[in-house]
């Protein structure tokens, strides 16, 4: 057993915290949640100068080469930065369907562009029934001149407004897992248009329509039909991504609060010195240190190419709840000004819910768990 | 990272599994078994003998001292225990008078209480909740008035639990009343025979003999009894605090809950699906509970010093892991060992009720709080 | 025991209900979740002034009607529940107005309350200061009296509509050398007075509801001063218990949470999911308890006695809920739950997401559930105090 990371994840950790500290303050993070694009594109260049879009992907395609956990301590520090922008579609989503269900040709390709810095991607999955299950997929690819014509709705696609490129979960025949297609689609292509949602997170969610969009032969990713479980390898691995997200995020907040009850005095004492408030640090505590070992073994897991669907599960379903629970404690402590703009504390409890109800909420997961320890399945 | 045991834990894990299963009489109380019957109580008391045999209750000692200096088999050893229901590890002697003994007493109190405990033959009770002192401890009363050579004890302890079994007792007393509260405590060790000592049971919610009120009437307790200095006997105590909690028994005996309620779903066919969101999610929170744990043994092997972790696994299995059981079993989780009808064995009942009682015993959850948000978080006292 | 309204009070509901029907169909307003602080319109406050619900249960003398406080929440209930913006008049008719009849000058009684009656004075609340929040006997705001009028100086917080607002009802510090309750008095202060800044909070939905309210030397007349000099401090405490005892403590998210019940009334999806009709359960047997705590406060005040703890708990109870309430609309509504008004996809005008945003302060405006936890321990268990 060993519970620490490794020097080198350690330097990794370090690293990330000061370039984010320095080149992502808050300001940004606020500038970033009105703007058109939410990313800035220097810092996007810098952050694959630093190898970052290309941490995971094999050399041989031009990435680094470390490991998922690696990623996570990565995805951690973005967390409690709350870094804008498309790192997570590009990297987690679109390279991992990429990684997943790509030949050898289109890895060499695309990944080598995402680890360049040069290629922003996403993945469509979801839809307006806001569904992670196969079954309610329902945008089409109909076989047409030795290519295919996509039809329908994707909704909650995230950063399509600044993607290049977007990998379009679609059905090209079949049932429930059957029958369903992954597609490289370039977002300019003729009959796709994209429109921002308004969401708790400011983050920059599409609804993406595709009306009557060719697309060529080789814009299969993968064999046709054959699509459904790399989306559930990559679903499984962008929900650990998000729960070290979620777990920089609640350190950050605990960290915050902690400072905050020490600082603020009332009745003449700080209010860190009052039972009630020190509860509440203490709850925040322990949440913190929970999720962060649930997650990890998740993503460590995932990383030595184990069976995890159980812990990815209980990962997930932990930390959508301990995150959110946490920002709420955070606000009560910090009272008024944390209800404020201006305050950081907000940030962090709009990202929480939207983590929560992303690639599946604590129901859905434990239902998984469910099934994984032995109950029979649900009447 | 590396969240595996190593291959000799793995095999530790086995062998206490094999040996638990293969001594363990097939009709075993699925309950917490002390004093169900003499019978029971006796077999105990021999299988300590037999568990102090095989060193395993020296497991995370000094090698100086006889042990392995092995926090992480200790907390296998624990957790397997607790989910075969088999009380062999002396909460107090194994758990809390060894280490206080090896960080604060002298050798000649290492001398002749190490091997003892070690070998399983000595069970200790622990002497500190008082009528007036409860989640405040430090406002304690007994009185130990140092004499030449000797304490005289007067006073009234109570909560003590297995003091009516237990051979020995630790506890707290007040040897000089003018100090600042912290400052007038003296840590006292006494054979529960010495003269003047008496026991009065008291019945728990669970119906159980656990709990007593102790009585010291004109106690000499002899001078090489007092472990640490006089009239610092406190922080004595405070260092004890950080032994008593590392929450594995808590987690082997909520494994082993979690297990047979996911059994008992299985085997009467419960699909409805908020049911088997209460199960998973006990699982999830004993999963988070494991880590919390475990944590806390790798820490302490790896000296790495624990002021933050002891509290949380316990605040954790105590506050949760005992409305499980009610919600899962519904109308028949309220049925009692002995009933017609009743579900594994009436484990449900009586763990519920247990929760309640472990809560508040060995310092509330309110006090675990507050050690994480002082000691963990530094927030101002 | 009587569970039940009388057949007047039966009346009256289906009186308010009617009126606001009526304003609905004519599109006077849109339903929105915390109207009653956040939607202002003179105008609806004018109306709602002359169907004679504002000042109910003062005393006929001062225009009022002297109806129960149960007949008030009813009116209120109804008004809640449809969503109605009636935040320009909530403040005036809930503390301001029974303030000033309790302790006011015959003056002040004159020149106010006929006006709040009518729907025509809107009150903000100048309590909370930056260094006194949940300690707010420690506030510095000064308040120096001379020979003509009191000079006003400092800096009040979380001021709720004070750019909508006519008058501020002030607390502020009159003598310094006394302990800090015994130094306190209350004024009701012009907020177009020379020398008072108003100066925008964005909250964290973007929105421009809290104030910071700057004094400089504001000159106010003697006659602004509410009651007795260095009262202040046991004026505020009957005024708190009316703030924390209205259904507006529990219904401020009402609105979605209708519309949340009737979406799963009518989608599949929803009412086939046994999770969602275990939480939507839930959530109307909480309601139920809560809005009971509440009618429980109005009674004990038609009997004559000062709920004052009764309305801590009801507060406490009813801001925990309206946070429930939320969690689990979002949670209901899964990923569309992340969805803001003006997104063409939100469900239920993306009032769950606004809802979810917005409760995070209801345990904190008004006394944090904290602080009112310690008010039920000493005053309704009779626990000493620390």
């Amino acid at each position: 057993m060993d519970l620490s990371l490794s020097e080198d994840q350690e330097m990794l950790r370090k690293m990330a915290r000061d370039f984010l500290a320095n080149e992502c303050p808050k300001t940004l993070v606020r500038e970033m949640e009105e703007d058109e694009k939410g990313y800035s594109p220097e810092l996007w260049a810098k952050m694959a100068e630093q190898g970052w879009t290309g941490l995971p992907f094999p050399e041989k395609y031009g990435g680094v080469g470390y490991s998922f956990l690696d990623l996570a301590v990565l995805l951690e520090e973005m967390g409690r930065a709350c870094l804008p922008g498309p790192y997570f579609s590009t990297v987690v989503l679109a390279g991992g369907a990429i990684m997943e269900a790509g030949s050898e040709e289109q890895k060499q390709k695309l990944l080598g562009e995402i680890s360049e810095g040069k290629l922003i991607a996403t993945l469509a999955l979801t839809e307006p029934s806001a569904s992670y299950k196969a079954n309610d997929i329902q945008v089409t690819a109909a076989a047409e001149g030795g290519g295919h014509v996509i039809n329908g709705t994707k909704l909650f696609v995230p950063d399509a407004n600044v993607a290049d490129v977007m990998v379009v979960v679609a059905r090209t025949g079949g049932q429930g897992a059957e029958g369903l297609t992954l597609f490289l689609v370039d977002p300019k292509a003729s009959g796709v248009s994209i429109t921002q949602l308004k969401t708790i997170a400011s983050d920059k969610l599409c609804e993406v329509t595709f009306d009557k969009v060719k697309v060529g032969q080789d814009a299969v990713l993968g064999e046709v039909g054959k699509g459904w479980p790399m989306v559930e390898t990559v679903l499984q691995k962008a929900a650990v991504a998000k729960c070290a997200e979620m777990v920089g995020g609640a350190q950050q907040v605990l960290e915050m609060t902690v400072n905050y009850s020490k600082e603020r005095v009332q009745f003449g004492r700080p209010i860190g010195s009052f039972q009630a408030i020190q509860h509440h640090c203490a709850n925040m505590a322990i949440d913190v240190d929970g999720s962060r070992f649930i997650s990890y073994q998740a993503a460590w897991m995932l990383s030595e190419g184990m069976p995890s669907t159980k812990e990815v599960a209980m990962a997930k379903s932990w930390t959508s709840d301990a995150y959110r629970r946490l920002t709420a404690l955070g606000h009560q402590v910090h009272g008024g000004i944390g209800f404020t703009k201006d305050h950081d504390m907000q940030l962090y409890y709009r990202r929480a819910k939207a983590a929560e109800v992303t690639f599946g909420d604590g129901d859905f997961h434990r239902d998984v768990v469910a099934s994984e320890i032995g109950l029979p399945d649900p009447a | 990272m590396d969240f595996r045991f190593t291959p000799e834990e793995e095999a530790f894990r086995q062998e206490v599994r094999d040996y638990i299963t293969n001594v363990l009489p097939p009709d075993w109380p699925a309950l917490d078994p002390i004093d169900i019957s003499p019978e029971i109580n006796d077999f105990v008391r021999q299988q300590m003998k037999v568990v102090g045999a095989k060193g395993w209750l020296s497991l995370s000692w000094p090698k100086e001292h006889g042990g392995r200096e092995d926090p992480m088999l200790d907390t296998i050893l624990q957790d397997e225990l607790a989910y075969y229901r088999l009380p062999v590890r002396d909460v107090q002697g194994v758990g809390n008078v060894a280490p206080t003994l090896i960080h604060f007493g002298n050798d000649e109190q290492r001398k002749h209480h190490l091997p003892t405990i070690a070998k399983g033959e000595i069970l200790w009770c622990q002497g500190y909740s008082e009528p007036g002192a409860g989640s405040d401890l430090a406002g304690l009363s007994l009185r130990a008035v140092p004499e030449d050579d000797h304490f005289t004890v007067n006073g009234q302890k109570t909560w003590t639990s297995f003091a009516h079994q237990a051979d020995w007792v630790y506890f707290l007393a007040r040897s000089n009343p003018d100090a600042p509260r912290h400052q007038g405590i003296t840590f006292l060790l006494a054979d529960m025979r010495t003269p003047g000592i008496s026991v009065n049971p008291i019945i728990d919610i669970t119906g159980n003999h656990t709990l007593n009120e102790t009585f010291y009437d004109n106690v000499k307790v002899p001078r090489e009894n007092m472990v640490g200095e006089l009239n610092r006997g406190w922080y004595v105590a405070v260092g004890l605090l950080e032994f008593e909690r590392s929450g594995a028994s808590y987690l082997g005996a909520s494994r082993r809950l979690l297990e047979d309620l996911v059994g008992y779903a299985a085997d009467v066919g419960l699909r409805h699906p908020l049911l088997r969101k209460r199960l998973a999610d006990a699982a999830v929170e004993l999963e988070v509970a494991r880590w919390l744990s475990y944590r806390t043994a790798w820490m302490h092997q790896h000296q790495m010093g624990y002021s933050l972790e002891p509290p949380m696994a316990k605040v954790f299995m105590t506050q949760r892991a005992g409305h499980l059981g009610m919600e899962v079993l519904g109308l028949h989780g309220q049925l009692e060992r002995g009933s017609p009808c009743v579900p594994l064995q009436g484990s449900v009942a009586f763990l519920t009720q247990l929760a309640l009682r472990e809560t508040i015993l060995a310092g509330t959850s309110e006090i675990q709080r507050m050690l994480i948000a002082t000691r963990g978080l530094g927030l101002p006292r | 025991m009587e569970f039940k309204f009388t057949e007047t009070q039966d009346k009256l509901r289906a009186e308010v209900r009617s009126f606001l029907e009526e304003e609905l169909k004519h599109g006077s307003f849109e339903p929105s979740n915390d109207a009653w602080i956040d939607g202002y319109s003179k105008e609806f406050s004018r109306k709602v002034g002359a169907k004679g619900w504002i000042g109910t249960i003062w005393p006929k003398g001062y225009g009022g009607k002297e109806w129960s406080f149960v007949d008030r929440l009813i009116i209120t209930e109804e008004l809640l529940r449809f969503g109605a913006p009636v935040a320009y008049h909530w403040m005036s008719d809930r503390q301001c107005g029974p303030c000033v009849i309790a302790y006011g000058s015959d003056e002040q009684r004159k020149d106010i309350l006929p006006r709040i009656i009518k729907g025509e004075v809107s009150f903000a609340l100048g309590m909370s200061e930056p260094d006194s929040g949940s300690d707010l006997a420690s506030l510095q705001t000064r308040a120096v009296e001379t020979e003509d009028a009191f000079i006003i100086n400092g800096q009040k917080i979380w001021t709720s509509g004070a750019h909508e607002a006519d008058y501020i009802y002030l607390v502020a510090r009159t003598d310094p050398d006394v302990p800090k309750h015994k130094g306190i008095s209350e004024f009701i202060v012009d907020l177009k007075l020379p020398g008072i800044t108003v100066k925008p909070i964005v909250d964290m939905m973007n929105s421009h509801h809290f104030n910071e309210v700057y004094f400089d030397s504001v000159r106010v007349p003697k006659s602004a001063l509410v009651g007795e000099r260095n009262r202040g401090w046991y004026q505020i405490a009957v005024q708190l218990d009316y703030e924390r005892s209205g259904l507006e403590r529990i219904m401020s998210p009402y609105p979605m949470f209708h519309m949340m019940l009737d979406l799963a009334r009518q989608e599949p999806v929803l009412y086939n999911n046994p999770e969602v009709r275990h939480k939507l359960t839930d959530l109307v047997v909480k309601f139920e308890v809560g809005r009971l705590l509440i009618y429980r406060v109005a009674w004990t005040l038609s009997q004559g006695r000062v709920p004052n703890f009764e309305s801590a708990m009801a507060k406490i109870y009813g801001t925990a809920f309206e946070q429930h309430l939320s969690h689990m609309a979002t949670q209901v509504l899964g990923l569309s739950g992340q969805l803001m008004e003006d997104s063409r996809w939100a469900p239920l005008r993306g009032l769950a997401s606004r809802s979810y945003l917005f409760c995070a302060g209801a345990t904190l405006r008004g006394g944090t559930s904290e602080i009112l936890r310690n008010i039920v321990a000493l005053r309704g268990l009779g626990l000493p105090s620390q």
